[in-house]
């Protein structure tokens, strides 16, 4: 039995497809056991059944706006919670798929459930959650369950480690990183990690070590986390795929601080925002840049 | 061979007197909420509540980087000499059925045209104690796959936990056997109350027939299918890291400082879109579906063809753990099933 708001996506998604507007919906549809959800491509209205929504929602569908095999069909309708479409307009902001051709379906979200058998560390984002209803929509498909207002805790959970010494914060990260197998789920699942080649697949010369040991593993996990720095939308995805449990939304969300800190920039907020590191000032009071 | 009945404290003491001998002891350990196969220097580390763990336990055999050759360069030239394996007696404690079925399959394949002494000095002096699942997962589906919860497949010594108390544990294999009457004192008669296979793989979820996939696989080798399901694959090697019979490798070279390198061998995943990537550009798998296509025709057609068995020992980790549950199980049904 679908619920209210499933019925609304599924509505939704149908006029959509009927009037052409996209040439695809990427939604979620059910998993392959009762407690999974995965992405569904739906090119046909009469499948639009398939579409679930529920708090297990967890990926960020606008990865796929990237993909080949879904950019394909021309305009791309997306389903997305806040989180997912502040990474959409990052895309958007850099040029990697058109505004035009992206039909945000947003749903109003209070926030994924725990998985059972994973630390919560990915879900830090929905205790400090503002984008309850996304930021940016087409289409929105309210929720009247959900208490649109942004969370009243202002500031993320201290994570403890802004207070560590320097020798401190190596050791944690080190011991952290010892369990990383190089699978590169991180990367897979990040909508902002679209390279064609990875530095790490860049061997002339080899930048980053590709071994799974202890200094491959942090030249590849730092390098990742510089590379999303001031792009990051701390979404959480990378840290609820990782195999090993390892909280590399951390790494993130302080790199995300530093930028914010510094250049009073937070990504993904508005299309019309400038990117801090997409600008460039003639009257920059930096040297360097000049 | 005869089935006999040890307590978990003996067990423990049987562990503890092989670690205390020098034997590298593989076994489960809890660390946050990963539980995953480690060495340990005593019982006390062991995780006993699990379903299965995160990686499977192929890494006692198949570590995920290894170095094989070592070299470094001298005045006019380079010495290069053969890196030897890190080989010495060991115990795989607690793999389950569906792991311990799958070093079969690494077997099978690092015996190929040409034994892979790194994987083999391993393989050969490891004793690996299966241990029986009572309360498969709900991603599991070895019975699928032609396999069993009680499956004595790939064990030198199986464990069955059984209601009473302790387990029922049965030597599989000479190696088994040695290492049971090396400690013959802590073993008693056979348990009564020994589960059936039957009974525990009743319970699991997933039990459509895959095991002779191969023709319908084989017939659909260009169907639209692999697009429909690889649509979604994110092109990472998760799947392939955690999975008991994924064997494929990397090799590089590293330098090391200063003035020297050692060639490594890592795990690799033909999800990977450098994985057939040529020197020249040209990629024989330029895209996600081909690449899933492979993974799939690998584990249920080409392997079998190949080696007679199946790629496949239904732990059911890939579709659980897969950032987009990408199912292998649902994949391969779906096949058989049109």
């Amino acid at each position: 039995m679908a619920s209210e708001v499933e019925q609304r996506i599924r509505d939704t998604a149908r006029k959509i497809l009927e009037s052409g507007e996209a040439g695809v919906v990427v939604g979620y549809g059910a998993g392959s056991t009762p407690d999974k959800v995965m992405p569904v491509f739906i090119t046909n209205p009469a499948d639009v059944e398939k579409l679930v929504w529920n708090d297990r929602c967890y990926n960020n569908l606008s990865l796929y706006l990237t993909k080949p095999l879904v950019r394909k069909f021309g305009k791309v309708a997306m389903i997305g919670k806040g989180c997912d479409i502040r990474a959409a307009i990052v895309l958007w902001q850099e040029s990697q798929f058109p505004r035009e051709k992206t039909i945000v379906i947003g749903v109003d979200c209070g926030g994924v459930a725990p998985i059972a058998g994973k630390p919560d560390d990915f879900r830090a984002k929905c205790a400090t959650c503002d984008v309850k209803r996304p930021p940016v929509c087409d289409h929105l498909v309210e929720n009247p369950a959900v208490d649109v207002k942004p969370a009243t805790t202002a500031e993320a959970k201290d994570d403890g480690l802004d207070s560590k010494s320097p020798a401190e914060k190596r050791a944690y990260w080190f011991n952290q990183f010892s369990r990383c197998i190089k699978c590169y789920a991180c990367r897979g699942v990040c909508p902002l990690c679209y390279c064609d080649r990875c530095i790490v697949e860049k061997n002339r010369p080899q930048w980053i070590l590709t071994s799974p040991h202890d200094l491959g593993n942090f030249e590849w996990n730092l390098v990742r986390a510089f590379h999303l720095a001031g792009r990051c939308v701390q979404c959480g995805e990378c840290t609820r795929v990782c195999p090993s449990d390892i909280p590399l939304a951390a790494l993130n969300r302080k790199l995300a601080g530093v930028v914010r800190e510094s250049f009073d920039y937070e990504a993904g907020r508005s299309h019309e925002t400038e990117p801090s590191f997409l600008s460039f000032k003639e009257d920059d009071a930096e040297e360097f840049i000049r | 061979m005869e089935m006999k009945s040890i307590s978990g404290e003996s067990l423990k003491k049987l562990l503890d007197a092989e670690i205390k001998s020098g034997v590298k002891v593989f076994a489960p350990v809890r660390e946050g909420q990963l539980v995953n196969h480690r060495p340990v220097q005593s019982s006390g580390e062991i995780c006993w509540d699990f379903k299965n763990t995160r990686l499977s336990p192929k890494h006692a055999v198949f570590p995920r980087s290894e170095t094989i050759i070592k070299g470094a360069r001298t005045d006019g030239g380079v010495q290069i000499e053969d890196a030897e394996p890190d080989a010495g007696p060991a115990i795989l404690f607690a793999a389950r059925p569906c792991d311990a079925s799958s070093l079969t399959a690494l077997d099978a394949l690092f015996n190929w045209d040409y034994t892979d002494k790194f994987y083999q000095a391993r393989r050969d002096a490891l004793c690996v104690i299966g241990m029986a699942c009572v309360d498969p997962a709900e991603q599991c589906f070895c019975a699928a796959v032609g396999g069993s919860p009680l499956s004595e497949k790939g064990s030198d010594v199986l464990l069955i936990p059984v209601k009473s108390s302790g387990y029922a544990a049965k030597a599989c294999t000479d190696k088994g056997a040695k290492l049971m009457e090396k400690h013959a004192a802590m073993f008693g008669p056979a348990p009564a109350d020994i589960p059936s296979a039957e009974e525990i793989a009743g319970k699991q979820l997933r039990k459509k027939d895959l095991t002779n996939a191969k023709a319908k696989l084989d017939a659909r080798f260009d169907d639209p299918i692999w697009e429909a399901v690889a649509r979604k694959c994110v092109g990472c090697g998760c799947c392939a890291f955690i999975c008991p019979s994924c064997h494929c490798f990397d090799i590089v070279d590293e330098p090391i400082p200063v003035e020297r390198f050692e060639r490594k061998k890592n795990w690799d995943s033909c999800c990977f879109g450098t994985y057939t990537l040529h020197a020249s550009g040209h990629n024989p798998r330029p895209s996600q579906e081909r690449r899933y296509r492979n993974r799939v025709m690998h584990k249920f057609s080409y392997f079998p063809e190949r080696f007679g068995i199946l790629k496949c020992s239904g732990c059911g980790r890939c579709g659980a753990q897969c950032p987009v549950n990408l199912d292998i199980y649902d994949v391969v049904a779906e096949i058989v099933e049109s």
